[in-house]
């Protein structure tokens, strides 16, 4: 069997209605959006079960229902690591940072930290550490998209990715926060029920056993598809993976400033454990189609169709339903793919137009039509960036460069908001110096990685044998907070800082 | 109805000594689940043969230690969320008045 390459009516037909009611859903909700809080955050007025859609729907992106799938499909058990440390990063959250951003944050991470420290300081560390997270992580999800509409209509990837840019922009521009909540709280509930779906068909052919399916994988593929160590050459490979993935997943900006999107503390708490909920569900079923997709298309046809694995999901509905089913899938999947990277896009434009321009050149003074007329503008250029770098990471798999990022964000974001929130003795210095040590250490280690010496500049060999550089990075971010606080304990916070407030206190 | 928690209330309501019971904890809570995942990662570096064994044709220790931990996190989770809300049913309560007779 050969992987589809020629463009389908189907495809064209559901993907066409899918962002017709995405579009009215931007119209109707930007009719709603007149405050900069309006586009920024939805005006703090989104519902708990609302928001725990949206967060899941935020995380449900390509690297989870195409990359996870895939990385099962081709190699395994060993796939579902990855989905694991995704996972983690959810109760992570939950315990340590949900109700406290939201009782600090209005906008960004920025506020947070600013409103412990003050100055300009800590919000453009974290302004800049955000941006290129976020910059990250939108490439990953549009490198996703490409390969998925290029299977879904045979063009160009090189097409296919500024197009998916295009109609991301039209999302923000016109939406802002509201139009996205919306569209991801529709988009989670599509992909679950689809994913559902395609999961009682799939075992449909195994008796509706999934003991069946598995004992199938291994028949077919010998023993080695249910235990470790085909992905992990090794050891510390999987333990800084497991740390990057659990602490990077917890310190995600555009999850995090989705927290303040609900009116109070309480609900930011409640929405996060409705979305752990969902997600674990979520990744149950992943895993099985996983494995359905590796017994019923095979590692070689899906290797063939994308090198990555990405398109395991979407080869399997053809399996499963023919092109119509194909269709729905790569529909939804692009779907998914649109939502996600416009909710990334809005937590850029917010950290460009409100840390970087409201508070970073213009001292607290731009107005609030400044405010959304830059982050209209940053909304064009990151994904401008973002495009030019999906198209030169072509055919990676999505599942394992989401792991890169995560480890970026765990090297950069983990160390100082967790130092600010439970340990008093921080600096504004510490915090500065434990931003900017874990992103240049981990963009440097991933910069000399294989990953990106080998796979993407295709050299021999790599200066560093570690694929992900979580183990290195993330203590050495912890260390320069408290070695530079240490030096600098005369400047410390004031003891009346807002963390001391207890979290048994009412929200408002 | 669950009882209230009333054994890691602050002695007063300041708790000036260290960081404040619910924040106390979510940080304990943390560090067990950061453990378990380390533990997990741990187990996968270094346990290739005994996850490597099957419980049952098909089904690998591997799997089934996924599956434990996945549904373990979903536990902790659960439990972090039944705690927080007792913290605030405490903290809603009205303070007794103490009689001055």
């Amino acid at each position: 069997m050969s992987p589809p390459t020629s463009s389908s009516w189907p495809g064209v037909l559901t993907l066409g209605v899918l962002v017709l009611v995405s579009l009215l859903l931007v119209i109707r909700a930007a009719r709603r959006t007149r405050t900069t809080a309006d586009f920024l955050v939805a005006g703090h007025g989104v519902g708990t079960l609302a928001n725990s859609l949206a967060l899941a729907g935020d995380f449900i992106a390509a690297a989870g229902f195409l990359g996870i799938a895939g990385l099962i499909a081709l190699r395994g058990a060993d796939g579902m690591v990855f989905a694991i440390g995704g996972i983690i990063g959810w109760p992570m959250m939950l315990f340590l940072f949900a109700e406290e951003i939201r009782r600090r944050g209005q906008y960004t991470l920025g506020d947070v930290l600013a409103g412990e420290f003050g100055g300009r300081g800590v919000r453009l560390c974290m302004a800049l550490n955000n941006l290129v997270i976020i910059l990250a992580y939108l490439t990953v999800q549009l490198v996703g998209g490409g390969a998925l509409l290029r299977l879904l209509f045979g063009w160009p990837y090189g097409l296919c990715v500024p197009l998916l840019g295009t109609v991301l922009m039209l999302y923000v521009l016109f939406g802002g926060m509201m139009a996205i909540t919306w569209i991801q709280m529709a988009k989670a509930t599509l992909v679950f029920a689809l994913a559902f779906a395609l999961l009682v068909v799939a075992l449909s052919r195994f008796g509706f056993d999934p003991l069946v399916l598995l004992q199938r994988a291994v028949a077919l593929h010998g023993n080695a598809v249910m235990v470790p160590g085909r992905t992990f050459g090794n050891p510390w490979e999987a333990i800084s993976l497991g740390i990057a993935l659990a602490l990077g997943g917890a310190s995600l900006p555009h999850l995090l400033m989705r927290l303040n999107t609900v009116a109070s503390p309480r609900a930011a708490r409640r929405s996060v454990f409705g979305a752990t909920l969902m997600i674990v569900v979520f990744h149950f079923i992943v895993f099985l189609l996983g494995f359905s997709a590796m017994v019923l298309v095979g590692p070689a046809v899906i290797h063939a169709a994308d090198a990555g694995g990405n398109m395991a999901m979407p080869l399997l509905a053809r399996e499963l339903g023919g092109a119509w089913l194909l269709a729905i899938v790569a529909a939804v999947s692009l779907a998914t793919i649109l939502a996600v990277v416009a909710g990334l896009t809005i937590s850029g434009a917010a950290i460009l137009s409100h840390d970087l321009w409201h508070h970073g050149i213009r001292r607290g003074n731009a107005s609030h039509c400044e405010q959304m007329r830059i982050a209209r503008l940053a909304t064009v250029l990151i994904t401008a960036a973002a495009v030019l770098l999906a198209v030169r990471l072509q055919g990676q798999n999505i599942g394992y460069l989401s792991a890169v990022v995560l480890a970026i964000a765990a090297s950069a974001n983990f160390p100082a908001v967790f130092l600010t929130l439970f340990w008093r003795s921080l600096s504004a210095a510490g915090t500065m110096a434990a931003m900017l040590v874990g992103l240049a250490a981990s963009v440097t280690m991933i910069a000399l990685s294989p990953l990106v010496q080998i796979g993407v500049l295709h050299h021999a060999t790599a200066p560093i044998a570690l694929q992900n550089p979580g183990i290195v990075c993330i203590p050495l971010a912890f260390a320069a907070a408290i070695v530079v606080s240490w030096f600098t304990r005369h400047s410390q916070r004031p003891q009346h800082r807002p963390s001391t407030e207890s979290l048994t206190r009412i929200s408002p | 109805m669950p009882k209230p928690i009333t054994t890691l209330l602050p002695a007063s309501p300041m708790d000036g000594g260290g960081l404040r019971p619910a924040r106390r904890w979510s940080l304990a809570i943390a560090t067990l689940t950061l453990m378990i995942t380390l533990g997990f990662f741990l187990l996968v570096a270094f346990a290739h043969r005994w996850l490597g064994t099957f419980v049952v044709p098909g089904l690998s220790t591997y799997v089934v230690t996924i599956s434990i931990f996945i549904v373990l996190c979903a536990l902790l989770t659960w439990l972090f969320d039944r705690r927080m809300n007792a913290f605030e049913r405490v903290a809603a309560a009205p303070t007794p008045r103490r009689s001055h007779s």
